[in-house]
């Protein structure tokens, strides 16, 4: 028997709400661009259906409280999730060991999560965020079988039980997985060639992607901080340089996404094609010059707003979806995949408290570093 | 002028009946005499304060000649009269949205707990008469052409279902490049006038906000707007038979047109939708609750079983229980956090001083299995619309 570790397993306790939100987190180690086909062909069949439920039945279960059950997978993780009514804990925490233990991979049910990934249209956020995956066509329910034995194990996810939830939940749930098992896992080969490249794709928006750089490096906090006085809020530079400047609408903005080397600051340019990231980055670069003590004070007030008032307009971006919400899903899940990132808890008081002691000029050195 | 408010407390006369509470009512409404409305919801626990500020946009619609206007009024109107309006707000880590629908216009302010006087001038800077500068309305109407261009297959669908139904009373409210280009300074701030005026506001506010002084607030707000004598009436919005119609948008789509928000069809075409869209992969559903005839509209960007689907729908075999218990899922998400259910609350209030969340919901509970069946078998005969 292989238990989830203690520290795989949290509960991150809101008494205030009606819900049990139940977030996966499974790393993925660097795989090559086929092996992350397989792994969004495993995510698109594990939350379409499994041996004890049905589509229909899934959908029902989570309907309280949410619209489905959702997968996602993004550079350096898979993400499952799903939410139901407390009152549906019990056949929730069923579901979810169902999802976990009991997918169905055959040829079949390849074929239909093939089919469904083919035909999903991507929005802006995922053509940029979701890893560069090879031909979904090409994947074979073998493959599939051999990264479920790989990535979902019970030794490497991390569960993250939030809302109203107690000790009771969690020994529920270690008590339902407690048979779990899995044949020994076989590592991707990270020298297996990197398969046929996926159809082109015309990003609808450019990305300047910074240096990537720790949660544990002194800087990481300068850097978190110059996300919000880059691209967080209207008052952001972004906003100010670039939209204002060239009547650009939605998009601009700045966000921090997690790789297989650790995180990431991610300014997002327009469409406009006519325009070099150079130019965009020169004038980007002019304004930082001309950062005062009221823009850092602006970034430190988006801050607070986002990590103890609940804005929605987090940087925090660990999905390819786009930003995280302060929903109770993506808060649990927040959790979750911090201490899968940094081994530690997420703690929004503390971070806010680093950026708070960032100095202008840390900040305006972070900024620039992002810049091409 | 100075209008006296006419308090209502909706938790059954409880604050007007007993001596001074020590529990307050969950939520005060105040109708004024000038017609705007405000209502005040204490939530102590919340961490931020909510204001929203609704415009009905009776008497203002979108018409042919004008579409879009409404919605390059508000990209101009939220930037303040100086232009510094979010500078201001973000300073303390506040924040302002807005947006433009059908019915109505919102703007949405949420700002720190200790900054209630600060929202609440930013909605002072809105409901003051805006002047625009040409330079602005252009460099404007290139940022909303930007977002024409950005808009989502979801909406597109949506959008051609309610020509489909209303015409020229179902315009969308995002606009049309080639009117938008058309408007002045001058038609933008007639608009505004029309718009804005008293009677088509409601004030929202909720969190830590004490109800007594909360309500005073907004009231004293509110209330220096002069009165609409001869307020204006919506414009007639008759659903009529169509063709099917074709979306530019990827996907496809089933739209019916439905009566008021909290009428026995709203809840039994949603009830009815929702239980389809169980059995479907990648299914989405957009409603913006109305006291108007509006429009459903079942979609999916990503299958194409969606109309097959309808085509062999046997109204008989939809689950009564099933779609009822989806639809109160539906409006229990669209109420799930406080920002949402501010705005929910505004947005019909600017409507209708007496419509309400609630009401969605209790059209839900009187849903009879008679009138789920009604409306299943409607679906049978609402619009198909496809994408390309």
């Amino acid at each position: 028997m292989i238990p989830i570790p203690i520290d795989h397993l949290l509960l991150l306790p809101d008494p205030t709400s009606k819900v049990v939100a139940m977030e996966i987190a499974a790393p993925l180690p660097k795989l090559t661009r086929m092996e992350l086909a397989d792994v969004q062909v495993l995510g698109q069949l594990i939350a379409h259906e499994n041996a004890q439920y049905t589509r229909g039945k899934m959908r029902f279960i989570v309907a309280g409280a949410t619209d489905d059950v959702h997968f996602d997978v993004t550079e350096d993780h898979l993400r499952l999730s799903l939410s139901v009514p407390k009152s549906d804990e019990t056949i929730g925490l069923s579901l979810l060991t169902a999802l976990l233990t009991e997918p169905l991979i055959s040829d079949a049910t390849v074929a239909e999560a093939k089919q469904s990934l083919v035909q999903a249209r991507q929005s802006a956020w995922q053509i940029v965020l979701a890893p560069q995956a090879g031909n979904i066509q090409k994947v074979r329910a073998s493959e599939v079988l051999r990264l479920y034995h790989t990535v979902l194990r019970p030794d490497r996810i991390f569960i993250g039980l939030g809302g109203n939830v107690d000790a009771s939940t969690e020994k529920k749930l270690r008590d339902r997985l407690a048979d779990w098992t899995q044949p020994k896992a076989e590592r991707p080969s990270l020298t297996a060639p990197s398969g046929p490249a996926p159809d082109t794709i015309h990003p609808p928006v450019q990305v300047l992607r910074g240096p990537a750089i720790t949660a544990s490096h002194p800087a990481f906090s300068a850097h978190v901080l110059a996300a919000f006085a880059l691209g967080i809020g209207k008052g952001a530079s972004v906003f100010r340089v670039w939209r204002e400047a060239h009547a650009w609408s939605y998009l601009q903005e700045c966000e921090i996404s997690g790789s297989q080397d650790g995180f990431h600051l991610l300014t997002w340019l327009s469409p406009n094609e006519e325009l070099k990231p150079a130019d965009l980055g020169k004038a980007l670069a002019d304004d930082i010059a001309q950062w005062t003590e009221s823009d850092r004070q602006r970034a430190v007030g988006m801050a607070e707003s986002v990590l103890l008032r609940g804005l929605d307009l987090s940087p925090f971006c660990f999905s390819s979806r786009g930003r995280l919400s302060d929903s109770l899903a993506d808060r649990t899940f927040l959790g979750v995949y911090w201490r899968m990132k940094t081994g530690s808890d997420w703690n929004s008081r503390g971070i806010l408290e680093s950026l708070k002691k960032v100095t202008l000029e840390e900040l305006k050195q972070a900024a620039l570093a992002e810049l091409p | 002028m100075i209008a006296s408010p006419m308090l209502i407390a909706l938790a059954a006369g409880v604050l007007l009946l007993q001596p001074p509470a020590i529990e307050q009512p969950p939520r005060l409404r105040t109708l004024l005499q000038n017609g705007s409305v405000c209502l005040v919801e204490p939530h102590f626990e919340s961490p931020t304060i909510y204001i929203d500020l609704v415009a009905s946009s009776c008497g203002a619609e979108d018409t042919p000649e004008h579409s879009g206007w409404r919605h390059l009024l508000e990209h101009l109107l939220v930037k303040g009269r100086d232009g510094k309006l979010d500078s201001k707000l973000e300073a303390v880590g506040g924040f302002l949205r807005a947006e433009t629908y059908r019915d109505a216009m919102s703007v949405e302010i949420e700002v720190p707990p200790d900054q209630l006087d600060l929202g609440l001038s930013a909605v002072e800077e809105l409901l003051r008469e805006p002047v625009f500068s040409d330079d602005a309305i252009a460099r404007e109407t290139k940022v909303v052409d930007a977002e024409l261009r950005l808009k989502s297959d979801e909406v597109r669908l949506a959008d051609a279902g309610w020509a489909a139904y209303f015409g020229a009373a179902g315009l969308p409210p995002s606009g049309a490049t080639d009117t938008i280009k058309k408007a002045t300074a001058a038609d933008l701030s007639e608009l505004y006038l029309q718009h804005f005026q008293s009677g088509n506001l409601a004030l929202v506010i909720s969190g830590p906000v004490d109800l007594q002084s909360g309500t005073k607030a907004a009231t004293h707000l509110l209330s220096r707007l002069p009165g609409t004598p001869n307020k204006a009436k919506f414009l007639p919005r008759i659903a009529k038979a169509s063709k099917f119609p074709q979306a530019s948008a990827t996907g496809q789509a089933i739209c019916a047109s439905v009566p008021a928000y909290d009428s026995p069809e709203a809840a039994g075409s949603m009830a009815a939708m929702l239980a389809i869209a169980a059995d479907q992969k990648d299914c989405f559903f957009l409603y913006t609750p109305s006291v108007r005839s509006a429009v459903m509209t079942l979609g999916s960007v990503t299958s194409d079983d969606l109309l097959e689907a309808k085509r062999k729908l046997e109204p008989n075999s939809l689950d009564y229980s099933f779609g009822r218990w989806l639809s109160k899922s539906w409006v229990h998400r669209q109420m799930s956090t406080l920002r949402q259910a501010t705005f929910l609350r505004a947005l019909l209030l600017a409507q209708s001083a007496s419509a309400s969340p609630e009401r969605i919901e209790q059209g839900i509970d009187d849903l009879t299995p008679a009138q789920f069946q009604a409306s299943a078998r409607a679906l049978t005969q609402a619009l198909e619309v496809r994408g390309r």
